[in-house]
Order: structure tokens, then C-alpha cells, then sequence
């Protein structure tokens, strides 16, 4: 009913043209990505390895004494970190592989300054890691540098809402009295010849501004936007309004083009997890528009009676906002 | 208010908790005069439903007075006497239209949360975890019930509650199970399960023109009930073979349609039991489908096999290669629950059945907790029990 693509370019792509990949040539013919994927692989099987036979691994690395408690929880970290690049959060998975690297290396380290331990096996793995390192350091920043520029982040994201394509234009035209309602980040729209002023609710308590001029609207079909220079958040897109198939009311669709610099990449994949990212951000307020239009109203359970001080919790709160 | 809240695996207490008051404009607040303990409310209390938080009101089947109403409310006024419906439905998206309400497209807010699990999000449910919207339940002294106008049915003569509760999950639950399976005349129909649904999925069976119908349990108070209050021929799994037996009662061929009533938290006497308990507790598996695998099995080909058995995630070794080329047909859904509770109101107001007979425990709201064991455990022969919140 919602649905999504999203793609990484380095420009703002014509109407219609596909993504491009990052940068190539990394390792001739690998681009960050394959060569991110192939990490991802190899943290778990090492994740595995280090979860399952502690003991082993241990001695693979010329350690004197055995800390299989540690190398396990090693082996976690390491499966988080693989599973994240296979998952899709690769920037941020890469990175954290190469602060577990530099955990790594200290460790080794000390392995090797330790008396009795096997040196040869210590140096060895030591040589090994750095090697990787400098692999997924190369991989991370590549990933990262991909990402750089204005307006290369697509969001696409649409949803069928039994009304005709005229009411869901006339409700979303109506920034001031509409878009808070749906919108979850969204404080207040005003709006005078054109222009509109936007207040929205940033992390942690903060207001986030911004100006934005529709550059496009007919009545029924679409709408464009972007925001104006000087505004703290770059974004531009349109709304489509097209009829669904078999009379089924109407496919309202989203793009979007973000500037990566507003979102805040370190936390995010965590944001991702819960599910905070402008991708599902949209969609929840692609779902709430359609609750508004189909029953005037959106669902709520804040308030509701429970054996606890709130009747919503925090679950509640990952999923609505 | 008084309510009955999940705590934890087998922890139910009776609460003070607030009274409901009106969030949107389309809500009623119901003052509960009779509710019921599900069998699907037995997966919360073991702890098999993920997504419970400490404090959930907990039950979904519930009837009463209206005591307040919202200002966008047309039909209902407060006095009114009602059966609300386990699914909150709005009433104008697709599905609701299409009369598929427990695929309401608006009433989860959670929706987002479901879809990971499920690809899509079905409507949002009283009491049942915040997957399905965290909606505070029916074991209480009053209850919020939103898009009033929709879901809830309006009692207009002195029937007894005992007669017209049921209209809120089990007999329509059992009815579309049986309705699911398109019975012909001359039809048998094999029932796994002789708890309160598969009962009335039996007795549907009936009504729908099946001429055999068959219930499979292994307890045999409940394999009495059915044979007692319908016209139902029962198999004690624990004494007999199931396959064996069905094939033996049909000729050979199997029976036409096969319902699950049985769901998630089945069991066998065999390895099977074993091989899905141990699954479970290793969290590979989230249910046990012995009744399902059990019933694709046995049906003839080209049947049906209707699913109202509650599952949350994930089974194991499904027959596929026995549906797939015997073609048989799979039916499943939660309850569209509002879609069927003028026909059965007009068939029980009729006599054509009479709800009540599953009832073995009559008992109040404060005795929740103690109930649901006895309801889990079969403890004093107990098929249904009703909470009467004063």
C-alpha cells in the first residue's frame, strides 16, 4: 500500500534516470560496495568463528592464555557489524568494522608484548588485521565520499487512498490547516503568495526553519517544491496525484531529493532500526494523510487506560512517529 | 475502573486502573456488562505473543452500554445496548467496503510495525499486543471503542447477554471457518479442536448443509459437548489414529473440508509434540502446526483446508507438496467479524442456535487470573468462561 525506493547518486538526476554506482575502481574492478558486501561476509564468518569456537581462536592468534568470554563477545560485535553492511546500512557498518579493528589491533598488541605467547602467531595475525583495516578503512571512506554532494538522496515513496485524485489534491494543498496533521515532524506551515514558511520539530527539542516556494502546481495532478537558499534543510520533490487501476480511488507519490549533510549519519542506523528515517518517515505520514482523507481521522491510543503510568509506550512510539 | 492487565508469561492481574475517555471523534466508551476469555488470549498468558508491555488490558470479547459517545457519532446514543466487534474497522478504506474488516487498512497505528513482520499490516485488534495497535481490551469495567459507528451491533430487544456476547469473535469465527470451506450438500467436515470456536465451527458446519461433520480432540468432556449439543461423530486423538480413522469413516477419500481450530499452540501425543516444543523454545519455530499439518493431510483432494487457528510467525515442514498437487484450497483470516453479526443475531434470534450452550464457568471480573489457568489447564471440565465485571 506504501512503498518505497531509494537511491544514491551524485547529482540530482534527470527525470527518469537511473542511479549511478559509487565511485568504481577501488579494487579495479570491485566498487565500494561489492567490496563492502565481501567485508560483511567475512565478519560473519569470523563472528562465527569467534562465537562458536572462542577456544580455537584464541590460539590462532597466539594468545597465551585463553579469554573466551571475550573472544565471544568479539564474535558478537563482529556478526552486528556484518549483518549491518549486509542489511544495507554499509557506511555505517564499515565504519564500525574499522573502529573494531582498531579494538583489534590493541588487542594484539598487547598479545604480542605479553611474555609467552606465541609471538610468530601474534605478529602474523597483527600483519593480517592491519591489512584489513586498511581495506575497510578505504571501503568506509569511499562509501562516505559517495554520499557527498547536494541533493543526491531519492526517496520515493506513494500511497492508495479511496478518494479521487481531486479531494487528495485539495486536502494536500491546504499546507496551513493540513500538513500539520499529518505530517509528524511538522509544527506549522504558513503560507503568502507562494512562499511558505515551515516549522519543524528537530532532535532533541529543537525547532528546525525553513522557506520553501512551490514551483510547479496543477490542481488535480501534481505539485512541486523546493526549499529556498539559506533555509537549514535543502530538499525539493513533487506529489503526484494519479488514479489508481480499476477505480480504486488514487496512488498519491512522493519523490524526494534530501541532502544527506541534514540527516545525521552517525546515528544512523540505529535510526534506521527504529525505523526514524526519512524513508519511513514518509510513509508514516503517507498513511496518516490516507487515514485523514478515508475517515477524518488519525487513530490514536495515547491516553487510553492501562496498569502502568502511560497508556501508549514506547513501542507505540517507535512504530507512530 | 477495574481491568484485568498482562504482566508477563502466566502473570493476569486485576487492576485500578483510569477510566477510557474519548480520544477521537468517532469513539464510544462502553460500560462492559458481560466479557469472555479467549482461546487466542491463552498465546498472551504463555507468553507467545511478542509485542505485550506490563500493564496491557487484556480481552477481546465483550458486550454492554453505551455510556458516552463522540461528536462525530450518528448512530449510537448513549443507552444503547451493544456488542462491539474484536476488530476496529473504519468503515471507508478498501477492505472495510469490501467487507474484509479485519483487514482495515486504518486502524492499526502500529501498522508500520506489523508490516515488518507480515509484509502488510491487518486491521488493529482489542487488547492483543501493540503489533496489532496496543489497544486497551475488554476485560474491564469500560472500554474506548473507536469508529463506534462501524463495528458495534445494537441489541434492541431483552435477550440475554449470555445469548448475544459471542457474536464479538467465536460464532462468527466459527461460522466463517466453516463458510470458508464453500460446503456442499452431502459434505463432511472434519474439526480439529472442541474448544469453544471449534464448536462453533461444527455446529456452522450444520447449518451450512454439511451432513457429516467431524470434531478431533483428545479431551473427552469437550469431545462430549460436541457430540451432545450437535450432531457432530468425534475422534479422540489419543486413542486413535486421526489419518487412519478419517479415511476409514470416508471410504477411503478423506474429508471434503478440513477447519484448524486448534491454531499455533497445538499438540500430539508423538515425536511431533517433541520435535515443535523443542523448535519453539529455540525460537526457530513460533507455533506448532501438528493440527495443520495434520489436517492437510487428511483432506480429500481438491478440499478445503480453512485455517481460524491463531498463528503469530513462522511454522515448520508445512505439506506443501501435498497441497500443491492435490490442489487443495488454504482459507484463512482473522474474523470479519462485522460482516456476520446481523445474519447470526437473526439466526440466533430465530433458534436456529443458541450460543450459550459452550458457557461451563460463570464467573467476575476479579476472578480473571485464576480463570485463565483453569481455562489453559481444562481444569472442572471448563469449555468458555464469562466475566461478569461487578
Amino acid at each position: 500500500m506504501a512503498s518505497q525506493t531509494m537511491e544514491r547518486t551524485r547529482n540530482r538526476p534527470a527525470a527518469g534516470q537511473p542511479a549511478t554506482g559509487g565511485a568504481k575502481d577501488l579494487l579495479g574492478k570491485w566498487s565500494p560496495e561489492q567490496v563492502a558486501n565481501g567485508l560483511g561476509w567475512f565478519s560473519l564468518g569470523l563472528g562465527f568463528a569467534e562465537l562458536f569456537a572462542p577456544r580455537l581462536m584464541s590460539r590462532v592468534i597466539g594468545a597465551r592464555e585463553n579469554h573466551p568470554t571475550l573472544m565471544r563477545i568479539f564474535g558478537v560485535r563482529e556478526i552486528a557489524a556484518g549483518a549491518m553492511i549486509l542489511s544495507g546500512t554499509r557506511t555505517v557498518g564499515c565504519w564500525s568494522r574499522v573502529a573494531g579493528d582498531a579494538l583489534d589491533l590493541a588487542c594484539l598488541g598487547k598479545t604480542i608484548a605479553t611474555p609467552g605467547s606465541d609471538k610468530a602467531r601474534a605478529i602474523f595475525s597483527t600483519a593480517n588485521v592491519a591489512a584489513v583495516t586498511a581495506l575497510d578503512a578505504a571501503t568506509a571512506w569511499s562509501l562516505t565520499q559517495s554520499h557527498s554532494g547536494a541533493f543526491n538522496v531519492r526517496i520515493d515513496r506513494s500511497v492508495i487512498v479511496n478518494k479521487s485524485p481531486d479531494e487528495c489534491y485539495r486536502y494536500w494543498r491546504d499546507y496551513e490547516h493540513n500538513h500539520p496533521k499529518f505530517m509528524g515532524h511538522i509544527e506549522s506551515v504558513t503560507e503568502n503568495n507562494g512562499r511558505q514558511h515551515w516549522v519543524a520539530k528537530g532532535p532533541a527539542g529543537t525547532r528546525v526553519e525553513f522557506d520553501a516556494e512551490l514551483t510547479s502546481d496543477q490542481p488535480g495532478k501534481c505539485i512541486s517544491w523546493r526549499t529556498l537558499e539559506g533555509s537549514d534543510i535543502d530538499h525539493s520533490g513533487s506529489v503526484h496525484f494519479d488514479p489508481a487501476t480499476g477505480g480504486r480511488g488514487t496512488v498519491v507519490r512522493v519523490n524526494m531529493y534530501y541532502s544527506p549533510s541534514s540527516l545525521a549519519s552517525a546515528g544512523a542506523a540505529i535510526a534506521q532500526l527504529l525505523g526514524k528515517v526519512p524513508e519511513v518517515e514518509m510513509y508514516k505520514d503517507l498513511r496518516r494523510f490516507k487515514q485523514l482523507l478515508e475517515t477524518g481521522e488519525v487513530v490514536r491510543t495515547e491516553g487510553q487506560p492501562a496498569g502502568r503510568a502511560s497508556g501508549a509506550t514506547w513501542l507505540d512510539s517507535i512504530a507512530r512517529d | 475502573m477495574k481491568a484485568n492487565c498482562w504482566y508477563g508469561k502466566e502473570d493476569m492481574r486485576v487492576e485500578q486502573v483510569n477510566d477510557p475517555k474519548i480520544i477521537n471523534r468517532g469513539d464510544i466508551i462502553v460500560r462492559v456488562t458481560l466479557t469472555a476469555i479467549c482461546g487466542s488470549d491463552l498465546h498472551l498468558y504463555g507468553g507467545f505473543v511478542p509485542t505485550m508491555q506490563k500493564g496491557d488490558i487484556v480481552g477481546h470479547e465483550f458486550m454492554g452500554e453505551v455510556v458516552e459517545v463522540g461528536p462525530d457519532v450518528k448512530k449510537l446514543k448513549v443507552g444503547d445496548r451493544v456488542v462491539a466487534p474484536f476488530p476496529i474497522s473504519c468503515g471507508a478504506c478498501f477492505f472495510c467496503e469490501q467487507g474484509m474488516f479485519s483487514l482495515c487498512e486504518n486502524s492499526n497505528p502500529n501498522a508500520w510495525m506489523a508490516e515488518q513482520m507480515w509484509g502488510h499490516s491487518p486491521c488493529g485488534i482489542f487488547g492483543y499486543s501493540h503489533l496489532l495497535g496496543g489497544f486497551a481490551g475488554g476485560q474491564a469495567e469500560y472500554v474506548r471503542v473507536p469508529f463506534g459507528d462501524v463495528g458495534p451491533i445494537k441489541i434492541e430487544n431483552g435477550i440475554s447477554d449470555e445469548k448475544v456476547l459471542f457474536l464479538s469473535d467465536i460464532l462468527p469465527t466459527g461460522y466463517m471457518a466453516a463458510e470458508q470451506c464453500n460446503i456442499k450438500p452431502g459434505d463432511t467436515v472434519a474439526v480439529w479442536g472442541c474448544g469453544p470456536v471449534g464448536l462453533f465451527a461444527i455446529a456452522s458446519a450444520f447449518l451450512l448443509g454439511a451432513e457429516r461433520v467431524i470434531g478431533i480432540d483428545r479431551v473427552p468432556y469437550r469431545l462430549r459437548m460436541a457430540r451432545e449439543n450437535t450432531k457432530a461423530e468425534t475422534i479422540n486423538y489419543e486413542e486413535v489414529s486421526v489419518l487412519e480413522t478419517l479415511r476409514e469413516m470416508t471410504g477411503g477419500r478423506g474429508p471434503d473440508h478440513c477447519i484448524d481450530a486448534v491454531g499455533m499452540e497445538s499438540h500430539s501425543p508423538g515425536l511431533q509434540y517433541a520435535y515443535d516444543r523443542v523448535k519453539q523454545a529455540l525460537m526457530l519455530e513460533t507455533g506448532r502446526p501438528i493440527a495443520l499439518r495434520e489436517a492437510i493431510m487428511a483432506c480429500r483432494n481438491g478440499g478445503t483446508v480453512s485455517v481460524p487457528g491463531v498463528f503469530g510467525g513462522f511454522v515448520d515442514k508445512i505439506p506443501m507438496g501435498s497441497l500443491m498437487n492435490r490442489s487443495l484450497t488454504v482459507k484463512t483470516g482473522q474474523t470479519h467479524v462485522q460482516r456476520y453479526m446481523r445474519p447470526l443475531l437473526d439466526r440466533i434470534q430465530n433458534g436456529d442456535i443458541d450460543p450459550s450452550f459452550i458457557i461451563t464457568h460463570r464467573l467476575t471480573l476479579d476472578d480473571a487470573p485464576d480463570a485463565f489457568r483453569t481455562f489453559r489447564d481444562k481444569q472442572d471440565e471448563c469449555v468458555k468462561v464469562v466475566l461478569r465485571p461487578s
